[in-house]
């Protein structure tokens, strides 16, 4: 996160069966946009719960869906079902395991973004029908019927999930962009983070802009309005990097992303932020360290945002769910194993001298990558 | 026996100031003197990585706004070249220190020696209310001529 860490328990008043909501009829209305993403417009059922049907098109293997209420209640999704009614993504068996896949399952805000395959494992969609379950609550966790909901499906070919591209939009919060200290740094920040990028086979596509917001950045999600009306303006699906002095509402950090995947609709949390003074450190200069820094925490914010975890949590007993990052169980195992990894949870610094370079990722996270709907 | 309980503080603090993702200031712990001590020996310019002095100070500013302990010792080093950076944090959480003592370090932030960090400076306290008294430094873009 910036993860969101925000394992909020849903306990329902009316848990629906497993299995008893791919059923149900969905209703709702659907309509194909321009740009080949289609929407759809339902209320959840009396149960709280809605299914929204998904026609992934011929040729077409990854998927997006957001989905909102325009109320600003809480939802989150249950279940992604495949073609034949099998539950390829189901709450139950993610939500107290160690091991995370998406945060599409947790009830956090108002939006709620399922990409699927995550993982290269979880297969390639084909042609067909398949149905995406949401479910409703109130802010005490316990389903809520009746509530319309809006969702936007994006869905696109994926050829070959080693390779692929990203466009990136940094935007510098007001002020910014005119202090050369900060644009110098993010933009050699950013010519190093493509560098660490192809070795993933992700190219990115970078363009610089600003935005006007106060540099000192709220959390990530949340959020602000600020970043809604920014990406409504967006004409491509592009991640939003915001460059801001700090982000610092009861946190301190290098950086946030607004979701573990982050959404390519307009939203308040449709961001990554970044903290350049926290990179420049407390002199407020960039030695080529701490462009390095910047560099790293761009490409482990965006990381996030593309659908990677940690491969382990502080605390050392969460893991990702991905097979080829090791299950380390204790500190100096941890740092051993994986901290050279991009997505470590902190930087390894020799006290007062240096910190190593973070940048490596193992085949399964550039998978994830690959696979993010916006890598294209 | 205080030290060595400040010295133990200090690292798990390390630790969590750490993260890149961040922490929150309120999982450090409650606003005792040892977490003040604690934070005040991580905010060493020299301490890596960047966010651990960045973060001491910030949550500082956030658990102890009214300390004068915290507040004079920001208050010495706000004008520090090696400290710019972490004046830049003082001034843009300003508005949560104690009213009285807005004004000292928002002086201390303006005699920075270079004018380019003077004018980052400025630029983020003209929206810090309570500044009232120092109005006439804020009005005028600092320029090099200046200096
Ligand atoms: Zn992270």
């Amino acid at each position: 996160m910036t993860m969101l860490l925000l394992l909020l328990a849903c306990a329902p008043e009316n848990e629906a069966k497993k299995g008893d909501s791919f059923q149900e009829s969905a209703g709702g209305d659907s309509v194909e946009l321009p740009d080949g993403s289609s929407s759809y417009s339902g209320s959840s059922g009396r149960d709280g719960t809605l299914q929204i049907p998904i026609h992934i098109e011929k040729d077409n293997s990854v998927v997006q869906v957001s989905v909102v209420r325009p109320d600003g209640g809480l939802l989150s999704t249950e279940y992604f079902y495949d073609t034949d009614g099998t539950a390829l993504l189901d709450w139950e068996e993610w939500y107290d395991s160690p091991y995370s896949l998406t945060d599409a399952i947790y009830v956090y805000d108002n939006l709620t973004t399922t990409n699927w395959p995550v993982r290269i494992e979880d297969g390639l969609l084909k042609e067909g029908d398949y149905i995406l379950s949401v479910a409703t609550v109130n802010k005490n966790y316990n389903y809520q019927g009746d509530i319309p909901v809006e969702a936007t499906i994006m869905q696109r070919v994926e050829k070959d999930p080693t390779e692929g591209k990203l466009k990136i939009v940094v935007a510098y919060a007001t002020g910014l962009a005119e202090d050369p200290v900060v644009s110098t740094a993010v933009e050699a920040g950013v010519e190093r983070w493509k560098e660490i990028y192809a070795a993933t086979g992700v190219a990115m596509e970078v363009r610089y802009t600003s935005i006007d917001v106060d540099p000192a950045l709220p959390d990530s999600a949340p959020g602000q309005d600020g970043y809604k009306s920014f990406y409504e303006e967006l004409t491509e699906k592009e991640v939003v990097v915001v460059i801001g002095d700090l982000i610092a509402n009861d946190r301190w950090l290098y950086g946030e992303a607004g979701g573990v995947p982050g959404a390519l609709v307009a939203s308040n949390r449709s961001v990554v932020g970044v903290s350049w003074i926290t990179c420049a450190g407390a002199d407020g200069e960039f030695s080529s360290g701490d462009v390095e820094m910047l560099a790293e925490t761009m490409a482990h914010e965006v990381g996030h945002y593309l659908g990677m975890y940690h491969p382990v949590e502080d605390g050392y007993e969460y893991w990702d769910a991905l097979s080829d990052t090791v299950e380390c169980k204790s500190q100096s195992a941890c740092e051993d194993k994986l901290g050279k990894n991009l997505m470590f949870p902190y930087p390894i610094c020799e006290t007062q001298t240096r910190c190593n370079q973070q940048t490596e990722l193992s085949e399964n996270q550039a998978g994830v990558m690959n696979l993010y709907l916006g890598v294209e | 026996m205080f030290f060595l309980l400040s010295m133990a503080v200090a690292g798990d603090l390390r630790h969590m100031l750490s993260q890149r993702d961040g922490v929150s200031c309120r999982e450090l712990g409650e606003a005792t003197p040892e977490l003040r001590d604690g934070l005040l020996a991580l905010t060493g310019p020299e301490e890596l990585p960047s966010s651990v002095p960045m973060g001491a100070t910030s949550c500082l500013i956030e658990r102890f706004p009214a300390d004068p302990l915290v507040m004079s010792t920001l208050q010495g080093w706000m004008g520090q070249k090696e400290r710019a950076g972490q004046a830049l944090v003082v001034v843009s959480m300003l508005g949560q220190v104690e009213a009285s003592w807005r004004v000292p370090l928002a002086l201390g932030a303006l005699s920075q020696e270079d004018p380019a960090w003077r004018e980052r400076m400025r630029v983020r306290l003209v929206k810090v209310p309570g500044l009232e008294g120092i109005e006439p430094l804020l009005s005028e873009p600092v320029v090099a001529a200046q200096k």
